[in-house]
């Protein structure tokens, strides 16, 4: 069991046959903001959406929390759920920091990343403020923090505001001091050769409105052969506000490197 | 075994506790059509999303499919998700015509029907997309998806990612099955199929649905049924607006003690 971690991490399930496909949801989401990609990946892949701790229908985790704890909790929930197989792992914000660390625990099991909603921060100047939120507002600050997420156009569509309840219905299961102490463990330093080191196949999807947006180059240019896509007019969390492009993105680069299944054949929007 | 089903249907599942509630698509989409839903009512509910015969990723079926067996098809595939537990239906157009049969099958395990897509019409004539299927193959699905659609929602990249994604499992759907399912719904419905249901039923309607005009004839054929009506929406109005489907799945959920636990609903004013 992941340390500093309470209990199994929630998870749901799409898909019965393909390569096993692992999302990682960004804060102060869960799991169902991949709604869209485990439904449309089920086509060719066995997906899995896991819960942080802290956030969804995940438990509590205690002080000293890491993101390798986190990295490994996510492990142990695609174990539970497809034991043993190698998996594409693909990641939003927090959710693109601790894919590299779920590389660095299994490399061997680890056949693709796909980063979105990330860049490189080495001054990680992003946590401060919102563990200044968390622990003034509690867990409503889940409210705001969903809307800056997302960029100023999605952000006024009633899509924006469904989401946003959806998630914070679930407030309840929610647990403050988990997601601050998870920001904590952020703002600690990268181990050295974090993505130096990453030898998979990986893609960053950004977008254009995203305020990590510029700093996505910075961390392109730091993973070897690291390739880099554009949604145009897309916040933070991409895969909600574009998952046409999002998908056709990851469609191409999972055919390129020879990790598409196959049939049956993909219809690639062009938009 | 349900007759004339080559097998087990295929679904999806969502959510860990709570009662069970069953998802059933329209033509031409698969399970798929219901992710908003799945993944929102899964806060409260154990969600099983079913492909019926013919479509996704469910077996095909022979000439002779009755409703009777695709309900009961269906109803299996519930028992195999979640063994033994009353289910609340929830149906779009085809699947709205399954779930009152769902019901004739075990009314005392229905616990609530969510029709939507839907309306009483007195003679059913064989449908015209029988034609389109026999002429175009499965690849009229993607035109259908589109008619199912108000024509706003058409016109948006959502609308063209539902269609694609259905359409990407074209390799998957049996147009022949497709066809005995329409054969199946062209059959006179059996006496009192609406006026013998006694769980709360309620009517969600697009007011772009062709079907709309139609809804308030079968509201009158259900005891007790009540209607809501979605502004703007279309025939598949949970993909357009499921902001206002939920609210009003939620507050109809509610209203007939069916909502469980202490979470309670953002209910959104649109």
């Amino acid at each position: 069991m992941a340390e500093h971690v309470q209990g199994s991490l929630y998870y749901e399930r799409m898909g019965r046959s393909g390569p096993v496909i692992a999302f990682v949801h960004p804060n102060p989401m869960d799991q169902s903001c991949w709604m869209y990609q485990m439904a449309h990946f089920s086509s060719w892949y066995r997906c899995i959406a896991i819960d942080i701790p802290g956030y969804g229908r995940s438990p509590k985790a205690d002080p000293g929390l890491t993101a390798d704890d986190m990295a490994q909790a996510c492990w142990e929930a695609i174990d539970d759920a497809l034991p043993g197989e190698p998996s594409i792992l693909i990641g939003c914000s927090v959710g693109s920091a601790l894919v590299p660390r779920m590389y660095r625990l299994r490399p061997s099991q680890t056949s693709a990343l796909v980063l979105s909603g990330t860049g490189y921060s080495p001054e990680k100047d992003f946590v401060p403020r919102h563990i200044k939120g968390y622990t003034e507002q509690g867990i409503e600050y889940r409210w705001p923090f969903h809307f800056a997420d997302l960029s100023p156009a999605f952000r006024a569509t009633p899509m924006a505001h469904y989401f946003a309840n959806l998630f914070m219905e679930r407030n309840e299961f929610a647990d403050a001091p988990s997601i601050i102490y998870q920001f904590e463990a952020l703002a600690k330093p990268d181990p050295e050769g974090l993505h130096a080191n990453i030898t998979c196949p990986t893609i960053i999807l950004t977008g254009s409105e995203d305020a990590v947006h510029p700093r996505a180059a910075a961390l392109q240019e730091r993973i070897p052969g690291c390739e880099l896509k554009i949604l145009p007019g897309a916040g933070h969390a991409c895969q909600i506000e574009q998952p046409w492009l999002f998908d056709r993105f990851m469609l191409e680069f999972l055919s390129r490197h020879g990790l598409f299944p196959g049939l049956p054949k993909v219809l690639v929007a062009t938009v | 075994m349900a007759e004339h089903v080559h097998g087990p249907l295929y679904y999806e599942v969502m959510g860990r506790t709570g009662p069970v509630m069953a998802f059933i698509h329209p033509n031409p989409m698969d399970q798929s059509c219901w992710i908003y839903q799945m993944a929102h009512m899964s806060t409260w509910y154990r969600c099983v999303a079913i492909d019926i015969p013919g479509y996704g990723r469910s077996p095909k079926a022979d000439a002779g499919l009755t409703m009777d067996d695709m309900a009961q098809a269906c109803w299996e595939a519930v028992d195999d998700a979640f063994p033994g537990d009353t289910a609340i239906l929830v149906g779009c157009s085809t699947g709205s015509a399954i779930i009152p049969h769902m019901y004739r099958l075990r009314p005392a395990k229905t616990a609530a029907l969510i029709f939507s897509g839907t309306g009483y019409r007195e003679v059913r004539d064989l449908s015209p997309r029988v034609e389109s299927y026999r002429k175009l193959g499965v690849e009229f699905r993607r035109d259908f998806t589109h008619q199912d659609l108000s024509p706003a929602f058409r016109a948006t990249p959502m609308a063209h990612y539902f269609a694609d994604l259905f359409s990407e499992r074209n390799e998957l759907a049996d147009v022949e099955t497709i066809i005995h399912q329409f054969e199946a719904l062209a059959l006179p419905s059996p006496e009192n199929l609406h006026s013998d249901i006694k769980c709360p039923a309620i009517i969600l309607t697009g007011s772009e649905d062709n079907a709309h005009p139609r809804a308030a004839a079968l509201q009158e054929r259900i005891p007790g049924c009540e209607l809501k009506v979605l502004p703007g929406a279309g025939h598949a109005c949970y993909m357009e607006q499921p902001w206002l489907f939920d609210r009003f799945m939620l507050e109809f959920l509610s209203k007939n003690q069916l909502l469980p636990g202490t979470v309670k609903p953002a209910l959104v004013t649109v």
